[in-house]
Parts: C-alpha cells; sequence; structure tokens
C-alpha cells in the first residue's frame, strides 16, 4: 500500500463512485427512494458528450450542457413519470416503483446502443494540461478534477443540507414523507427537486468518468451497482458516508488485484457487500436509532 | 438510516443482485464472444486457429483455375448490364448487436457492399447474389434457430462466426458450406469434422515465429505480458507461450478484467520486473486503449507490442490519448503495397466515403464473397453442398485482399485453410497520429 | 375571528371500508375559543374523523367548511388553509433536530404559496434563520417544557416526542388544531403543561379538537365534548351533561340508569374542573381525595 500511485488510482475510482453514491443519496433523503436509474443518468450523460463531440462535431462545453440538461430532464421524467404514479397506488407500492425504475434503466441502456451504437466510445477530454507529477505519482488532469471537484460537491451539499433551510426541507420531506403533505410542506415539489439534482450529480459524475476509460451503453449497468455498493457500505446516516464507502470501494478495486491478482476483485467485492449488508446493513455511518 | 430506508436498500439489493447475476452472465460470454471474434477477426490475415472462415478448396486444374481465381478476385470485369433471374442466395449470420457487434458489423457491411457490387456488374453466372442474414448475438442457445432459418430461406453457402459461442458441430449440421468471415478457431477446417467448412486466415501457429522474428530484429530479450481476462486470450496464450519461450524471455504475466477501469495496479506491478517490451494480448476495445494510455502515462519508454486486434479497429484509435500508440507493433493485415488491398481501398472509399479506413474484416469479407463467387462459377451452377465443395477445393491461387504483395490463397481436398504462406501476416506499427502504418524493422517474407 | 364564530363545520361525514362504516353522517362544529372533545370507545372511528377532516382520507360522503369557505383538496391544501394535527404515534423528522422539527411547522405556513416557497427557498440557501422565528420556537419549546433543542429527535423518549409534536402544530399558527391522543405516555409534568397550552390556544381564539380515550382528562379540559359510537354520533354537549347522559353511562359502563351509584364519573367532572389546583392522573386519585 504504499505506492502512491495506486493510491492516486483508488481516490480516482473512489471519487467516481462517491459521487454516484451521492446522487442516490440525495433520492434518499428527500424522497426516501432507492433510484437504481443513477447509473442511466452518468452513463447517458458521457455517453450523449462523447457522441455529439465525436459523431456530430459539437464542440465540447455546447455538447455538455446539451448532455446535462437531457440527463436533468430524463431524471425529472423518472419521478414524474415512473416513480410518482406506481407509488400512488398506494401499499406495497415501493417494491413495484423499485422494478419500474431498474427496468427504466435497461430501457435507457438498450436505447442508448441502439441511438449512439453498442461499441465504446472516449470520454472528453476536459482540460488540457499536462499530467502533474506529485511524489511518485503521476496525477493525469482527468484524475484531477475529478478528485477535487468531488470533494467540492460533498463539501457544498453538506454545507446546504446541514445549514439552510433548503436542506432542512430536503431532510424534513424525506424523513416524515407521510405525514409531511399534512404539514403543508410542498413534497411534491421537494422530490422532483431531489431526483433533479439527483440527474445533475449523476450525470457530472458519469461525464468525469468516461474520459478514465470510455463509455458504453451498457456501462449504466456496473455503474448502478458501483454506486449502490458505495451506499452500502458507507451508510446513509450522513452525507459523508456514500463518499467513505466511495473510497473504500475504490480501494478495494484497485489494492486486491495488486495483490491477489485480476479475478480477485469480484470476490471480494461481493464478500464485503454480503458483509455489510447482514452485518450493518446501515453501513459505516449509521443513524442512531432509540426506542 | 429509517425503517423505510432500510427497507428500500433491501430491496434495492434483491433488485442489482439480479443485476450483478445477468450481468456477470452475459458479460462473460459476451466478452468471451468478443474477444473471440476480435481476435478472430484480427488475426484474419494471419490466424487460422481463431477464425473459421471457410477456405475455398485449392485443388485447383493449374491454369484454368488460376485464371479463374484471378478473375474472381479482380473488381472489374464481368458482363456488362445488371444480374437478374433466381438469385445465389449466401446466409450470413452476424452478431449485428451483441458483443460481436464491432467485428460483425464492418465485416456484415463489407459483404453486402461486393454482393451489390457483384451484381452490378452482371452478377454469378448472370445471376444476381441475394443475402438473407440471421443474428444469433453469439449466443449459441440462438445458432440452431437462425441457421435453421438461413437454410429455410434457402441459402446455398453461409457465411457465420465460429467459436465458442457458436460451435462448429451446429454449423457442420446444417450440411451446407460455409466460411467465417468473423470468427475464432479454425476448428471448422481441421479434421476430423471439417467437410463444409472453410477458414480463410493464417494460422495461430504462425503467429509465434513471427512475434519471435519480430522481438529479435527489435532487439528485445525480456517481455512482461498484459494479458486481458477472457478464455479467448488464455486459449491464443496457452498456444503461443509453449513456443515462445524459446525465443524470449517471459518476465511477467499479469491477467486483468476485460472491463477494467483503471490498469494501474498490474502495469505498476510489471514496472519492476526490468523488461524490454510490454505485450498487450487483448481483444481490443476499451481494453487495450486503456493498456496503452495507462503504459504511455506509467512506462513511457518501454517498447510496447500488441497482438492483432487494435490494429484492425480504427474505430478504437480515437479512443487513446493522443500519441498513446505511438511506437506499438503488432499484426495488422493490409499493406498498401498489395496490389489487391488498393484495389479493395478503391471499391470501399467509393461505397462508404473517402474518409473510410478499411481493416481486415472488409479484405476478409470481400475476399469471401469474391471466393463464393468462384465457387459457384465454377460448380457451373450446381449449387449441391458436394459441387460447391469439391469446387472450392480446386480453388489455387487467389490474389488475397490483404497480406504482403503476391499473396495468394488456395484450397484442396486435403486443406480447407486458405494459407500458403508466412507473407499473409503484416506487422504494423502505430505513429504519433495513432495510426498504423508497415513496420520497418522487419515483415514476413514471402 | 371572534370567539363564538363557528371555524370548523362538518355536515354529513361518512367513510365505509368495504363492509365496515367508520364514520356514520357525523355532523362537526367546533368555533373560535372553543375546544371540542371527542370521546368513544376503540374503532368508535374517532382517528379516522380527524383523518377525514385535515384530508388524510377521503370522506365518503358529506361537506366541510372552515371560515365559512368549503374544506375540501390534498390534505396540504387543508394544512394551508389552517388545519394542524398530531398524532396517535408520533411522526416527527427523527434525523431532525429538536429545534429543526419545530422550525419546520413554522416554514409550512411559509410555502403555501409557490412564489413565496421559492423565494424563501433561495434565501434559505443564503440565509438561516429569521430571527422571529427562533424566539417563537424557543417560546413554544418553553411553554411545552421542552428542552435542550439541540438533540435529535430519534433521541428524545416517546413521550417527549409527542410534546415536539405538538409543539410543531403549535408553531403552525394553525386556526384550527386537531390533537389525536396527546396526552398518552405523558407524566404528570408535561400533562400539565399540555393542558395549558391548549387553553391558551382556545384563549387566543382558535378552535382545538381533543381526541383521547381519557375522559377525565377531556372533560376538564374541553367546552364541548362528543361522544362517538360505532362511527355514529351518539351524544353533543357540553361536558358536564356529556358526562352525565346516559349515552355515555351506556357506552362506557354497559348500562343505563339501573340505580347504582355512578357517582364517580360525576364527582371526577368536578373534581377536574380548571378551578382545582394541580394536575390529576386519574379519576380514581380523585376520588379516593373526595
Amino acid at each position: 500500500m504504499d505506492q502512491p500511485q495506486l493510491w492516486v488510482s483508488a481516490l480516482t475510482q473512489g471519487s467516481f463512485f462517491g459521487l454516484l453514491g451521492l446522487a442516490y443519496y440525495l433520492v434518499l433523503i428527500g424522497a426516501g427512494f432507492f433510484n437504481i436509474a443513477v447509473g442511466a443518468y452518468a452513463s447517458l450523460a458521457g455517453l450523449l458528450t462523447s457522441w455529439l463531440v465525436v459523431e456530430k462535431d459539437f464542440s465540447l462545453w455546447p455538447a455538455i450542457a446539451i448532455a446535462l440538461a437531457v440527463t436533468v430532464v430524463v431524471a425529472g421524467a423518472t419521478e414524474l413519470l415512473v416513480v410518482r404514479p406506481v407509488q400512488r397506488r398506494g401499499r406495497g407500492s415501493e417494491l413495484a416503483a423499485l422494478v419500474s425504475v431498474t427496468a427504466l434503466l435497461f430501457v435507457i441502456a438498450q436505447f442508448a446502443g441502439f441511438e449512439f451504437g453498442y461499441t465504446t466510445l472516449p470520454g472528453q477530454q476536459l482540460l488540457d494540461i499536462e499530467p502533474v507529477q506529485i511524489g511518485g505519482a503521476i496525477i493525469t488532469a482527468n484524475a484531477l478534477i475529478m478528485i477535487v471537484l468531488t470533494f467540492a460537491i460533498f463539501l457544498l451539499l453538506a454545507m446546504l443540507i446541514r445549514t439552510t433551510r433548503a436542506g432542512r426541507l430536503l431532510r424534513a420531506v424525506g424523513d416524515s414523507n407521510p405525514v409531511a403533505n399534512m404539514l403543508g410542506l410542498p413534497v411534491h415539489r421537494v422530490r422532483l427537486i431531489a431526483f433533479l439534482l439527483c440527474g445533475l450529480l449523476a450525470g457530472v459524475a458519469g461525464l468525469l468518468f468516461s474520459s478514465q476509460a470510455g463509455v458504453s451503453s451498457s456501462s449504466g449497468l456496473g455503474w448502478a451497482i458501483s454506486g449502490f455498493l458505495a451506499v452500502v457500505i458507507g451508510g446513509a446516516g450522513n452525507i459523508i458516508g456514500p463518499l467513505i464507502g466511495g473510497i473504500v470501494l475504490g480501494m478495494l478495486q484497485i489494492f486486491v488485484p495488486y495483490y491477489w491478482g485480476g479475478n480477485a476483485t469480484n470476490i471480494v467485492l461481493l464478500v464485503v457487500a454480503a458483509a455489510f449488508f447482514s452485518l450493518r446493513p446501515q453501513g459505516a455511518f449509521a443513524q442512531r436509532v432509540r426506542v | 438510516m429509517t425503517v423505510r430506508h432500510s427497507k428500500s436498500l433491501r430491496l434495492a439489493f434483491l433488485a442489482t443482485a439480479t443485476l450483478m447475476v445477468a450481468a456477470c452472465g452475459s458479460s462473460s460470454t459476451s466478452k468471451t464472444t468478443t474477444a473471440a471474434t476480435a481476435a478472430a477477426t484480427t488475426a484474419a490475415g494471419s490466424t487460422a486457429a481463431a477464425s473459421t472462415v471457410a477456405s475455398t478448396a485449392a485443388a485447383a486444374v493449374a491454369g484454368g483455375s488460376t485464371t479463374t481465381a484471378a478473375s474472381a478476385a479482380g473488381t472489374a470485369g464481368g458482363t456488362a448490364g445488371p444480374a437478374s433471374g433466381k438469385p445465389f442466395i449466401i446466409g450470413i449470420n452476424a452478431d449485428t448487436t451483441g458483443p460481436g457487434a464491432p467485428y460483425s458489423v464492418p465485416a456484415f457491411k463489407t459483404v453486402q457492399s461486393t454482393v451489390d457490387l457483384v451484381n452490378s456488374q452482371g452478377g454469378v453466372l448472370g445471376r444476381p447474389l441475394k443475402l438473407v442474414q440471421g443474428n444469433d448475438e453469439s449466443d449459441a442457445t440462438k445458432t440452431p434457430a437462425v441457421l435453421a432459418q438461413l437454410k429455410d430461406k434457402g441459402a446455398i453457402f453461409l457465411l457465420s462466426q465460429q467459436g465458442a459461442a457458436t460451435p462448429n458441430a451446429l454449423i457442420q449440421s446444417t450440411g451446407l458450406p460455409f466460411m467465417t468471415v468473423t470468427g475464432v478457431t479454425a476448428d471448422a477446417a481441421m479434421p476430423p469434422n471439417n467437410t463444409y467448412g472453410f477458414v480463410i486466415a493464417n494460422p495461430l501457429t504462425q503467429w509465434a515465429p513471427t512475434f519471435c522474428a519480430s522481438f529479435k530484429a527489435a532487439n528485445v530479450k525480456k517481455v512482461a505480458i498484459l494479458a486481458e481476462d477472457s478464455a479467448t486470450i488464455k486459449y491464443l496464450n496457452g498456444v503461443l507461450l509453449k513456443t515462445m519461450n524459446n525465443c524470449v524471455e517471459i518476465v511477467a504475466q499479469e491477467v486483468a478484467p476485460i472491463n477494467s477501469s483503471d490498469l494501474t495496479a498490474p502495469i505498476s506491478r510489471i514496472k519492476g520486473d526490468g523488461a524490454d517490451a510490454v505485450w498487450v494480448t487483448s481483444s481490443g476495445g476499451p481494453f487495450e486503449v486503456l493498456a496503452f494510455n495507462t503504459l504511455a502515462q506509467l512506462m513511457p519508454s518501454v517498447q510496447k507490442f500488441t497482438l492483432a486486434s487494435i490494429a484492425n479497429e480504427p474505430d478504437i484509435w480515437k479512443l487513446a490519448n493522443k500519441g498513446a500508440l505511438n511506437g506499438v507493433v503488432g499484426l495488422g493485415s493490409l499493406n498498401d503495397a498489395n496490389v489487391q488491398t488498393q484495389k479493395l481501398r478503391e471499391i470501399l472509399k467509393a461505397d462508404r466515403g473517402a474518409d473510410f479506413v478499411p481493416t481486415a474484416f472488409d479484405a476478409q469479407a470481400y475476399d469471401a464473397v469474391m471466393i463464393i463467387k468462384y465457387a459457384i462459377e465454377h460448380a457451373n451452377g450446381d449449387t449441391s453442398p458436394q459441387a460447391l465443395v469439391a469446387s472450392m477445393e480446386t480453388m489455387s491461387a487467389y490474389p488475397a485482399s490483404f497480406g504482403a504483395p503476391g499473396y495468394t490463397l488456395s484450397f484442396s481436398p486435403t486443406k480447407h485453410t486458405a494459407f500458403s504462406g508466412e507473407c499473409g501476416i503484416v506487422m504494423v506499427q502505430f505513429d504519433q497520429t495513432n495510426t498504423p502504418k508497415a513496420w520497418p524493422v522487419y515483415q514476413p517474407s514471402c | 375571528m371572534t370567539a363564538g364564530d363557528v371555524l370548523l363545520s362538518g355536515r354529513g361525514i361518512s367513510k365505509r371500508y368495504g363492509g365496515v362504516v367508520a364514520v356514520d353522517s357525523v355532523d362537526v362544529d367546533v368555533a373560535a375559543g372553543e375546544i371540542l372533545g371527542l370521546v368513544g370507545p376503540n374503532g368508535a372511528g374517532k382517528t379516522t374523523l380527524v383523518d377525514l377532516i385535515c384530508g388524510a382520507q377521503e370522506a365518503d360522503a358529506g361537506t366541510l367548511s372552515l371560515q365559512g369557505r368549503p374544506l375540501d383538496g390534498p390534505s396540504s391544501r387543508r394544512a394551508h388553509r389552517g388545519l394542524a394535527r398530531t398524532f396517535q404515534h408520533p411522526q416527527l423528522a427523527l434525523s431532525l433536530t429538536v429545534a429543526e422539527n419545530l422550525q419546520v411547522g413554522r416554514a409550512a405556513r411559509r410555502n403555501s404559496r409557490f412564489g413565496r416557497m421559492i423565494v424563501s427557498g433561495l434565501a434559505g440557501i443564503f440565509r438561516t434563520e429569521p430571527a422571529d422565528d427562533l424566539r417563537d420556537i424557543e417560546t413554544v419549546a418553553a411553554e411545552l417544557g421542552i428542552t435542550r433543542l439541540e438533540r435529535r429527535a430519534d433521541a428524545l423518549t416517546l413521550g417527549e416526542q409527542r410534546l415536539v409534536e405538538v409543539g410543531r402544530a403549535l408553531c403552525q399558527e394553525p386556526l384550527v388544531l386537531l390533537l389525536d391522543e396527546p396526552f398518552a405516555g405523558s407524566d404528570a409534568e408535561s400533562l400539565a403543561g399540555i393542558a395549558d397550552i391548549i387553553r391558551s390556544v382556545r384563549d387566543r381564539g382558535h378552535g382545538v379538537i381533543l381526541v383521547d380515550h381519557n375522559v377525565d382528562l377531556v372533560a376538564s379540559l374541553v367546552d364541548r365534548m362528543m361522544l362517538l359510537e360505532s362511527g355514529r354520533v351518539a351524544f353533543v354537549g357540553t361536558a358536564e351533561e356529556c358526562l352525565a347522559s346516559d349515552e355515555m353511562r351506556r357506552v362506557y359502563f354497559g348500562a343505563a340508569d339501573d340505580g347504582r351509584d355512578h357517582g364517580v364519573l360525576r364527582r371526577t367532572a368536578e373534581a377536574v374542573t380548571p378551578s382545582n389546583a394541580g394536575p390529576t392522573a386519574s379519576g380514581a386519585q380523585v376520588a379516593a381525595d373526595a
């Protein structure tokens, strides 16, 4: 574990997983819903940006703007057209909503394949600077942006959610959803805003990560799982949970292959996830529950 | 986490577990097939082990068949006027939507272009060729149905991939002669079960000596291998390294998952092993790009070698960072000094636009159709499987659209692989613009 | 509004579930400056009636009006019109602190119109609470005897949570306050606090509907009392009238005037009027003292 280069990789991957986990977290606390479509949002943003730049000759920043806008709209549509109508049906609808959104995940992946092709598209370089060398490690521009932006976003959101009225409203609606209506809280609007923010975050994450190893129409499925694992490991009791979970996951993905070879990763991941899920389902950062 | 959140997460775990199982299941087969197909197709010009490209039989009456072969390979010529009458049906099983898409799509398109071209120049014996398509998505459970469909539609000749995902036995059981355009192994052309199968590619056994000679020419004594974790590459490496241990010292062998998004770990391990060259063995695609991107950053001065995939996938050249592929040496298939290759470029440029970069897949696809044309003509219109097979077996000295100048393909009753000499292989090297050119240091001679 | 004006009015409110009638053609009135007690055995339909008034469930029949205008629509709209309620089991936002839960109550009024919500939302990103809000919250908390407002809601005992929920409802500054079993699980001191606060709400001119099993407590506080039995109004009148009625005797003791001494109820009613000092935890104690 004394190789700085590996730490850079672990941190880069971990940041990505953390951002995905944060997207999950927002909808968890704002709408009490596990929005597995996060993976689809991330891959859609990355794919659309690359496709616009590579196939349609758009310049970079307009492509990014369009891709993020589309992703946010899709996220809003998830709440308005899929989750809300299904959950309106009443008890037992939570599973139905989750299933519907999982189906949406596949639909988006297929649609993306149909529209943009099934091959991998390259990610776009956001900053054209040479890699930096710090200590024994080489940090590319993409890695730098990913890490710095992730930490900045986490800090910003943590502050917003904790200290502002808007943040409190988000937490209140998510936490006391059945009665939030009866308090006159704007539940629908808050949920929608949670979904939109989720789409934006996941889109940014996907965009940044695409420049690492490209993006294809089927990337979203794996990313959905990665973000999920970040939340499982880190817990949803605190906004810092997904970030910690993401970084732990990143470390597993980098250090396990280093010591035990490439095949061990999947096994280790499954074992860790299962362990957390059965022994500490609330994740590393639990909410205290006093009866 | 509140009770509600916890319940949400449990449901999510169920959903995700299902996803993981599905993803793992499909990805392992799909990756294998992709790897297989990729290796096969790229190996196109050079490997027999990878592809099941049916070879046209080369038992030929010397002069006549050569002439016929030559004219069959020719682009222009043929009777004036469009083809008419009952078409000769070629069935093609191309995975255009599944894991084999990166390879099957370009091959399929060029098969189509070639068929159109032949028809516009009078067809075969005056009659048009017709293409009917099936897609087994590289899934062996779907293959029987697809093949049966093609046969029902009246196909007299099949083009298909063959490999782990599409077992030789299945295709043989149709009783129709077949060739593989993007294939995986050479089972189809090797005894005992090779009545109907033909393979265009050079055998895998030819790769090892070629790489040995290449390493020698580049003064490489110690090699570290970075392999993708797929069944195909495992198989390929197994065959290759058995013989290559004699010519170089393998100082490291790292394996990484095919869908890795970060290869820092295995490359960091390689760094300390004192290798003269790093050899990336993969079926191409994002894995290989990531490998060379990372190598360019972490080991910029080491010599880099690849197998045969990346040189034949122009679409992924732009995936790599600027200059990341500079200096990479590997098996290509197209040498512009080859007259037939030039003709192919012209044809495809006219068909697909001036920007089009042809690859081994295109060359094989083109040659496959032309060879079928030859077989039908030489059987004088007798479309029974036996007649066609016998006709294939008469082909000798067909000028290939790939390989060194003057490289020809031939079949015979005892030889269903078209390979006829080392020079089907072309060694290429990438330049600063991530584009491959013929490697000046070493080329196999005919 | 002046004391005595009818604030909330319901006519013919009905609700059935399949074959079971939960609420059967109930008429209800609450005036400004009045506390209406709602009593009855389990399953009488008290909580359902509160749900129907607040819009948590949709009535099958009947009309409601608030301040003379029809009261309908989703529960959030009714909350904005001026209804606030508490629940049999406290429904707080468990990950928020006590102070934040109370602030949610205050914010509820502010978010009643979209424009105002946007403005306050944007302002909310850049500022924290206006000073008035903080003062009101502290006042309410003090009145209810809630201390250490920085604690998280999930760290409170059930009784404390109930208190906070009442506080939150009060922070909404509703026209009509509907309290569902606010006394359950509270100790003597909390009882007194809650009772005082309810009275002061009434004195300020709001209306209160109070649902509880503890008939004595209810009787000590309320002006009017309604007895529900199997979804129907069995009796409605002043607290004394209700306590003395045959219906009350029948429902709670299973018989009408059967010659037995039901004086305990009468004495209880006398004993728990506001003129008596100190809280009483149970009628039995009063009876013993009397």
